[in-house]
């Protein structure tokens, strides 16, 4: 019980203090780092990747010169997209992240304490959320932000595959021209736009998805009692038809030949709720199989 | 098994619907699932033998569907009953001996 009591204070000084180190302090100097880099950085960079003479690119092959290049442009990309990273929690996301573990962490210990003691942890809780509300100016950081940079992180590391796989290559199959297109992207992958741009494509993808399935859902009302007699008389003999007969039927009634033959031919008998329709199959059946139906 | 998906109107009644579902249990076999896809109800079939008893469905409140003598649930899903929002369940007459 003691030890719950001394979170307590620490749970406050984390959630009071808006400057937490999220991030701890970094071991390198990122600008001398990008200094460092600048060969690769510059556009000179491409001149010498073209150069016939390897003499420009520090005797080193087009490959080698490619793979130093593009490494090195991830790799200020990265400082790049870190700084705009801690930037952000600084903004206040932050702010919200932490506030939201604290109340997690008072909210366990209230469950865990006796109760009278639980009614202090939760109303610490409840204070600190009062508290969090006066600061939550801003929705979009709170909320949305961390979503975006979820999904900013996830899209990096996808591109990031790509341009791996490619270094692994020859120049021929992935030229640094098309190494610098999927640097862009990358970058892009790391900004609020492209990320939305992303998600957006997403959702698009997902609507026409649900557009397509609802328009090629065969919908088919009930067939009069008599017709109904015949439609299953015909699905008990497509249903016994070898796959040689199955195809043929399938072709005669110009429906899709695929692993789903069966589920075809059949859902054409049962689109055919009219006689007239139903008609049309059972001819065919008698043409191709000699079966009355 | 392979299964195929339907739809039928959501405008129809539910004594409309379930025509729909038995009919195609002849065709295609077994109902296994029920929900709706915009003004449409989906039906599930697993292809195959067509089922001894037919699928009979009700309409109820609340989760779970209550149990029907004599029957066993097949399946539940979301659907429209007269274009309305329904939760239906389907239920099979358990054959017992002599039957």
């Amino acid at each position: 019980m003691n030890k719950l009591f001394q979170m307590v204070p620490l749970l406050f000084l984390l959630a009071g203090c808006a400057s937490l180190k999220a991030y701890p302090d970094v071991s390198t100097d990122s600008s001398a780092e990008l200094a460092a880099m600048t060969k690769y950085l510059e556009a000179s960079a491409i001149t010498k990747y073209d150069s016939k003479n390897a003499s420009d690119r520090d005797g080193l092959s087009q490959q080698d010169w490619r793979n130093l290049v593009v490494n090195a442009r991830v790799r200020a990309i990265d400082i790049h997209f870190n700084e705009f990273q801690q930037q952000l929690f600084r903004e206040g996301i932050g702010f919200g992240l932490v506030t939201d573990w604290v109340v997690l962490g008072l909210n366990a210990a209230g469950t865990l304490a006796a109760r009278g003691t639980a009614n202090a942890l939760a109303a610490g809780s409840a204070g600190l959320v009062g508290g969090k509300a006066a600061f939550d100016k801003n929705i979009f950081f709170d909320k949305t932000l961390p979503t975006l940079l979820a999904n900013m992180v996830a899209k990096r590391k996808e591109v990031l595959v790509t341009i791996r796989q490619g270094l692994g290559t020859d120049v021929k199959d992935y030229p640094l021209m098309l190494a610098l297109t999927h640097l862009d992207t990358y970058y892009d992958a790391g900004t609020i736009p492209g990320t939305l741009t992303a998600i957006a494509a997403d959702a698009g993808a997902t609507a026409k998805k649900a557009d397509t399935d609802l328009k090629t859902l065969l919908v088919i009302t009930a067939a009069p009692e008599e017709l109904q007699k015949r439609r299953a008389k015909a699905a008990t003999f497509v249903k016994q038809l070898d796959q040689k007969s199955l195809q043929q039927l399938a072709q005669s009634l110009n429906v899709p030949r695929d692993e789903d033959t069966l589920g075809n031919v059949l859902a054409e008998i049962s689109k055919a709720n009219k006689t007239e329709s139903f008609d049309i199959i059972a001819q065919k059946i008698k043409i191709l199989f000699n079966e009355e139906i | 098994m392979a299964e195929k998906p339907i739809g039928t109107p959501g405008s129809q009644s539910l004594l409309e619907f379930q025509t729909v579902v038995q009919q195609n249990e002849e065709i295609f076999g077994p109902l296994k699932a029920l929900g709706k896809q915009g003004n449409n109800n989906t039906m599930t079939f697993e292809i195959g033998s067509s089922p001894a008893t037919p699928a009979i469905l009700a309409t109820y409140d609340s989760d779970p569907p209550p149990a029907k003598a004599d029957h066993s649930i097949i399946c539940k899903g979301d659907c429209l009953v007269e274009g309305k929002n329904t939760k239906v369940a389907a239920y099979r007459k358990i054959k017992t001996a002599g039957q």
